[in-house]
């Protein structure tokens, strides 16, 4: 945060006004995102040993990482809450759409991470290959710079990565006082929704083959 | 009498290696395993390192399904004896126990209720309210056979655990797993003790190159695998 804070607020200069608040704004959202996923993704290998053991579902794994993650990431939002309204950005009746956007992004969350999750017994080198993709994916989503700097022409395709499209929401709520584009937001809850049941059926149908894997 | 769980012709094989370039090889762990379980009986399994024992009792418990042949569990519950299951070094043996009691089955209550039998079983001590990271392996593994005491699935699998701890608790710990036997828990132990299947055991199973190739008296088998040992030196 600091070190952001310096290279592009102060050494570049390219903040702009607000630039803390900017950068807490797309950094906290970032933050549960990021930890849940990297927490998750070795989860099932983790409990190789209990699932011998015990019948115990594989999904068990990475939900107790999602949810553990997510607790966390509750005191540091209110937090973000208060350093903004420190900051001048009070409460407005529109961040009754965080409730939304925190569900959208909670759906996102354990999509991602199931499906990594999922993906690492079978294809072990990929868990070095997770935060690396972590860190792509937050520099194509931006955390610290405004995606209205980029040209325009790219602006849409670059909504089209859910992260980068869910911070925009936070800073439109929190720093904006406006409204998201509910539209696009109900869309992809619908397909992270749908994307998270499909999960639920296969790890249903990878019940007794994830104990396999993980012997052979 | 008919069996609660029966096993016919039952085939597990593992992969081995394989990718995009090497071609995948298998392991066949088991290959035709046809075993009954009849309610109330103490069964042996027997057999050398890599026979594939611990991957039938994986079978019984229903972590994994065979490849081949059928498996079926007339309605029992069935659990692996787990010591230690579900550790959490940075809690104290109070709540691991409570932890893994539930994790292997039993509601929170059942456990919270025999806390202090767990405890006094184990003979930690002051030990019991303080984190397991620093107990001995010993006395990890005292309390991992005090929570396993009170659970009680309709069939119980143990796998080499009997010897737990020094010869004290270890005594201790082979007449409480007596206790349960005599009572009307089915049990199914493997074990490279051949004093402990003879003394145990009212049935036993000999494995080797992954068929069942005798079951009976556990004397009669006892002799099979002794003569096969034999024969391979």
């Amino acid at each position: 945060m600091v070190v952001f804070y310096v290279v592009f607020g102060l050494l570049l200069n390219r903040g702009g006004d607000n630039y803390i608040a900017f950068l807490l704004a797309g950094l906290t959202p970032w933050n549960w995102f990021s930890k849940a996923v990297s927490s998750t993704s070795s989860s099932i290998i983790g409990g190789q040993q209990l699932m011998m053991q015990i019948g115990i579902p594989a999904i068990f794994f990475p939900m107790v990482c999602i949810l553990q993650s997510t607790l966390k990431q509750i005191p540091v939002f209110l937090l973000l809450f208060a350093v903004l309204g420190f900051l001048g950005f009070l409460p407005t009746f529109h961040w009754i759409a965080l409730v939304p956007v925190l569900a959208v992004q909670l759906l996102l969350v354990i999509l991602v991470s199931c499906v990594v999750a999922a993906l690492i017994p079978f294809f072990r080198d990929l868990a070095y290959l997770v935060n690396t993709g972590l860190t792509f994916t937050m520099f194509l989503s931006g955390v610290f710079y405004d995606f209205e700097k980029i040209p325009p022409e790219w602006q849409a395709t670059f909504l089209l990565n859910p992260v980068a499209f869910l911070l925009n929401c936070y800073r439109t709520i929190l720093l904006d006082g406006a409204y998201p584009d509910i539209e696009h937001l109900g869309i992809l809850g619908a397909i992270c929704g749908a994307g998270c049941l499909a999960i639920l059926i296969l790890y249903s149908r990878l019940r007794y083959i994830f104990p396999r894997v993980l012997s052979e | 009498m008919s069996a609660i769980i029966s096993l016919q012709n039952v085939g597990v094989r593992y992969k081995q290696g394989g990718s995009l370039i090497r071609q995948r090889r298998y392991l066949q762990a088991l290959s035709s395993v046809s075993i009954d379980i009849y309610a109330g009986e103490t069964l042996g399994i027997v057999g050398a390192n890599g026979a594939g024992k611990s991957t039938l009792l994986r079978l019984i418990s229903g972590v994994i399904k065979p490849n081949s042949g059928w498996i079926e569990n007339r309605g029992v519950s069935v659990s692996l004896l787990a010591l230690q299951a579900g550790f959490d070094p940075n809690l104290s043996g109070r709540d691991n126990a409570i932890l893994s009691g539930m994790l292997q089955g039993c509601s929170r209550k059942t456990v919270e209720n025999q806390l202090e039998d767990i405890c006094e079983y184990s003979e930690l001590g002051d030990f019991f309210d303080r984190p397991v990271r620093i107990y001995s392996t010993g006395m990890r593994a005292r309390l991992g056979f005090s929570i396993a005491t009170i659970i009680n699935p309709d069939v119980l699998l143990i796998d080499e655990v009997l010897g737990v701890g020094d010869k004290h608790f270890r005594e201790k710990a082979e007449a409480s797993m007596l206790l349960k036997i005599r009572s009307k828990q089915t049990v199914v132990i493997v074990s490279h003790s051949m004093a402990q299947i003879s003394r145990l055991c009212d049935r036993a199973v000999l494995i080797n190159g992954g068929i069942s190739c005798a079951t009976g008296e556990p004397s009669e088998v006892l002799e099979m695998y002794d003569n096969l040992t034999m024969s391979a030196q």
